[in-house]
């Protein structure tokens, strides 16, 4: 393991996007293209994410322990700490940036672009998981119940598990 | 409470500053407490310094939380950071920091471990199976929130807002698919609609477009 090259992938990753999954597509496809990842790797880390207390961008933590134990989570959580110091720069010029109709223009382009970008890596990653029709179903009726909002995320999650376990042994 | 206080309007704080110790175990309480992130822990923060302790009013909280959506990373790190640093310097960034992030890393780490256990049973690789497809179906309601304030920013600026706003969301999509780097999709969303909005911010904001 380089581990130089894995720190500054999670740095990058979390330097330049925005928000807990943001980093999200530059993870996946660096560290898949390096070997250094699994697809299902992120579906692990990314419920740890969820059901652990902090950020959901904590995320990022269990997928450095997955895929490098101890030293890697700890690396991961520097790389995420590391990017938000800057708020205090950004603090100083807020109202000079706010200023800037191209501005909100950046910030709403890279929502975009994750959103675009975080399409094709979700696709990538329910491939690679297997499509068959239990999996296209519990993928539809997760995408219900997260649109309805009435079930909370972490039953949505334990019924999908409970369904895997029972359907997709 | 002096006299100053009480009749003043209501941008001023109401006790005073949090010691540093003070600032670690709010932090502690938020970070260990807090599920999911996001909204929920917004609310959560905004209590513990606005309704609960009165170190802060509503109108500061609103300003520090519009200020970090500039920032880089997570939000809720960065607004951790410039709290810290509004009620105690570095160190008050530090024991925030800590507080925030210090046993929330650590669950999640004992939780991945515990996890790596357990992982090769197959039982869990059949749970792992039926929570993928879960996880990208609240992914695609999430990211469609997501959408919504650009989108709102794009339709102030008429009817050619939204088709810029599609097309970049095509080529985001595109180079991604066709294996680009992530980082030029990123580049292409944020220099296509920085340089939309500054091209397009002399247009009157109530009249939509109607050609």
């Amino acid at each position: 393991m380089d581990w130089l090259t894995y720190f500054l992938l999670f740095l990058k990753a979390s330097l330049l996007s925005t928000g807990g999954r943001g980093p999200f597509p530059y993870l996946y496809t660096d560290l898949i293209a390096r070997g250094w990842a699994v697809e299902s790797n992120f579906a692990e880390a990314l419920t740890v994410g969820e059901i652990s207390p902090g950020p959901s961008g904590l995320w990022v933590v269990s997928l450095g322990y997955l895929t490098a134990g101890l030293p890697g989570a700890l690396l991961a959580s520097l790389a995420i700490t590391l990017p938000p110091l800057l708020v205090l720069i950004v603090a100083r010029v807020h109202s000079r940036l706010k200023s800037l109709s191209a501005t909100a223009g950046v910030l709403d382009g890279l929502v975009l672009a994750m959103v675009g970008s975080g399409a094709v890596v979700l696709a990538n990653l329910f491939i690679a998981n297997g499509v068959n029709a239990i999996t296209v179903a519990i993928g539809a009726l997760a995408t219900v119940l997260a649109f309805d909002g009435r079930v909370p995320t972490w039953a949505v999650l334990a019924g999908a598990a409970l369904a895997g376990v029972l359907l997709l042994q | 409470m002096t006299t100053s206080m009480v009749s003043s309007s209501l941008d001023a704080p109401t006790t005073p500053c949090p010691s540093l110790f003070e600032l670690f175990t709010t932090w502690l309480r938020i970070g260990a407490t807090s599920f999911g992130g996001g909204s929920a822990t917004q609310l959560l923060i905004q209590q513990r310094f606005v309704t609960c302790r009165h170190w802060m009013t509503p109108g500061a909280f609103a300003q520090d939380w519009a200020i970090v959506q500039f920032a880089p990373g997570i939000n809720l790190i960065a607004i951790t950071v410039l709290i810290g640093h509004r009620f105690g310097g570095m160190p008050g960034v530090v024991v925030s920091l800590l507080g925030m992030l210090g046993p929330a890393v650590a669950i999640t780490i004992a939780m991945t471990a515990l996890y790596s256990q357990v992982r090769d049973w197959p039982q869990v690789q059949g749970a792992l199976r039926g929570i993928t497809p879960a996880l990208v179906g609240l992914s695609i309601a999430f990211m469609w929130r997501l959408l919504k304030e650009p989108l709102a920013g794009l339709k102030r600026r008429g009817r050619r807002g939204p088709v810029a706003g599609l097309i970049l969301l095509a080529v985001a999509t595109a180079l991604t698919a066709l294996g680009v780097p992530v980082l030029f999709a990123y580049l292409a969303g944020a220099a296509g609609l920085g340089i939309f909005y500054a091209v397009t911010s002399h247009l009157p904001k109530e009249e939509p477009w109607t050609g």
